[in-house]
């Protein structure tokens, strides 16, 4: 049951992704994920961080659901919002 | 819905008011805030210049527009907000701050401790995750040994300052509280404002590849990266401290940012030179995980260090605090260079080793960390025998939460738990009912009994434990209530985590009810 709740999630999450045209992710993997290659397309990988299993993609609409691999832990689409914390009030 | 707020900024821009001539034929970045039923109708109509991005966990959208984009989107009634896309994120100038008042992170961090005396950090190499660093300043002396670009561009040194002053407090000269540690640069920012998470996961990356021994990030932001924290965690789990600055968001609670909120992280708040926090440190606990933070303290209220236009300067923030911290733990490293679990004692001191000063756990961690606080602590065996005391004395039973809050006075039943709500103070109610004892009243409805717990104690519940409560039917007894419609959200005070309440049906006798509870759980139900 808890296994196809997060299916479902995960394909709900894929269909918004698709029909918004793609985008940059950063994905995590699982530290027994097969080989890169094996999930994503090689033109798409943007820079893969073996020592913290991370992987950024630039997935077209139609490489969207590699995101269903059960070897996928989470994923985020990439923002640029992180700040230096210094305060200037 | 009617438009909140238009940023003036944009208004005057497509106005011709303030036309750069730099802008593309006049585009402007935006970030537009919008009804999320809506997100693709205005994505396909939007006349953007350029690629439109949607960050789908914000509800926000991105893009490049002209006067014809701007005006399509304020006349959207889907979209609540629009801000200048472009100037999210100025990095405030040091001027307006006390310089005569200022301190060094040395005079503070350090103190007079004699454990530490001989210890500058020597052989001990700092991870610094920021803006860039002036290596050639003469208070580094040539100890920022290697100069990463984690950014696509050609830029190198320091974009705006920020990390040559965070570098100064670590290893300056007569500035630094490690003025003999080395630091490696990985410059994670580049000359538009904001860090994107993929140049700081490559930061983090690089750290663990060159072994680097502490690693420091004066960063963050006020929405949570759930990769970003999952990789301060990975970092953390292979023996690398990761120490992360709290944030600027206070004084409110619930302003931890992230990744500083992330599990491992060593959480650092900032303080004044008195040792009590400063009012913009941001406050615990997380209102998107359930462990403790801040962790800890240091200084970072008008902190004088080096300035990347050669000299010095004086800036304020929890930035300033974490290098402080960490100068702290290059020392604590070279002291115990022969102790094979130097990392994880670490730590432990970080964690666990600071002095309060009276003040709430929510505000300092455990207080305010430096050298004189935690040589005790390294000085002798008794030192850690009584930090363990210590840290044991905050612990939380497993069975904590069965018998405080779900546990009846005078039955052996189980409570059933109907709204769990955040306060002001930090505290939580728990509003519970036991089964076999509940009393109702002459208007038909029960009455209830409400347990409040301190914050140091209900954070350290486990979410699933509560979960698990919270759908035990109060008719069967069974743990089969389910959701039957969408939870709907809350107007609550400004400063407490979003709430949620909904409507609940019992798998197994049917029974319907409401349930009252933290936004979070009803997105874990």
């Amino acid at each position: 049951m808890e296994n196809a709740d997060i299916f479902l999630e995960r394909l709900q999450q894929c269909n918004e992704i698709f029909h918004n045209g793609g985008g940059i992710f950063n994905v995590v993997l699982s530290e027994q994920s097969p080989e890169i290659h094996e999930l994503f397309h090689p033109d798409w990988v943007v820079h893969h961080f073996q020592s913290i299993y991370i992987v950024t993609v630039d997935l077209p609409p139609y490489g969207v659901y590699s995101l269903m691999h059960y070897s996928i832990e989470s994923f985020e689409e990439e923002r640029n919002d992180i700040q230096p914390l210094e305060d200037g009030d | 819905m009617q438009i909140r707020k238009i940023d003036e900024s944009l208004t005057d821009h497509f106005s011709g008011k303030s036309l750069s001539p730099q802008s593309h034929l006049g585009s402007h970045g935006i970030a537009a805030l919008l009804d999320v039923d809506f997100t693709q109708e205005i994505i396909k109509e939007l006349p953007a210049v350029g690629p439109v991005t949607y960050l789908t966990k914000l509800g926000v959208l991105l893009a490049d527009v002209e006067k014809e984009g701007f005006d399509f989107l304020t006349n959207q009634q889907s979209i609540f907000a629009i801000s200048d896309g472009e100037a999210l994120c100025d990095t405030p100038k040091p001027g307006d701050v006390d310089e005569k008042n200022a301190k060094t992170s040395r005079e503070m961090m350090r103190g007079t401790s004699s454990v530490f005396m001989e210890n500058e950090g020597k052989g001990i190499k700092i991870g610094v995750l920021d803006t860039g660093i002036q290596s050639d300043h003469p208070a580094f002396e040539g100890r920022v040994v290697e100069q990463v670009n984690c950014v696509q561009d050609k830029f190198s040194g320091d974009v705006n300052g920020h990390g040559t002053h965070v570098a100064g407090s670590i290893i300056g000269k007569d500035i630094g509280v490690a003025q003999e540690a080395e630091i490696i640069d990985f410059r994670v920012f580049g000359t538009s404002p904001g860090a994107s998470v993929s140049s700081i996961l490559m930061g983090l990356d690089h750290c663990v590849t060159r072994h680097v021994d502490i690693v420091n990030m004066s960063l963050g932001s006020d929405f949570p990266s759930y990769v970003l924290e999952n990789a301060v965690d990975t970092v953390s789990n292979q023996g690398i401290p990761v120490c992360v600055a709290a944030g600027n968001s206070g004084p409110d609670p619930y302003t931890i940012n992230s990744p500083s909120s992330s599990r491992l992280a060593i959480s650092v708040a900032a303080t004044d030179s008195q040792k009590r926090v400063a009012w913009f440190s941001s406050r615990g606990p997380c209102s998107w995980n359930t462990w403790s933070k801040p962790d800890c303290a240091g200084f970072g209220e008008h902190v004088y260090s080096a300035s990347h236009k050669g000299g010095y300067t004086v800036m304020s923030g929890t930035s300033m605090a974490t290098p402080g911290v960490v100068g702290v733990a290059a020392c604590i490293m070279e002291h115990e260079n022969e102790n094979s679990n130097r990392h994880g004692l670490i730590d432990w001191i970080l964690r666990n080793g600071g002095n309060p000063h009276g003040q709430s756990s929510t505000d300092v961690g455990t207080g305010f960390v430096s050298l004189m606080d935690v040589e005790s602590y390294v000085s002798n065996s008794e030192g850690l025998a009584a930090l363990s005391r210590k840290k044991k004395s905050k612990i939380v039973k497993q069975d904590f939460f069965k018998k405080t809050v779900l546990s009846c006075k005078d039955c052996t039943s189980s409570k059933i738990l109907h709204q769990i709500s955040h306060r002001k103070d930090g505290t939580m109610r728990f509003r519970t009912s036991c089964r076999t004892h509940r009393e109702i009243s002459n208007d038909g409805a029960p009455s209830y009994e409400d347990i409040i717990l301190e914050k140091w104690q209900h954070i350290r519940i486990a979410e699933q434990q509560i979960l698990k409560a919270l759908k035990q039917c109060g008719k069967c007894g069974k743990h089969g209530l389910v959701s039957i419609n969408d939870w709907s959200h809350m107007k609550l005070k400004q400063g407490l985590p979003p709430h949620s309440e909904g409507d609940v049906g019992c798998l197994y006798c049917q029974a319907k009810g409401k349930r009252q509870i933290p936004t979070r759980f009803a997105e874990l139900w």
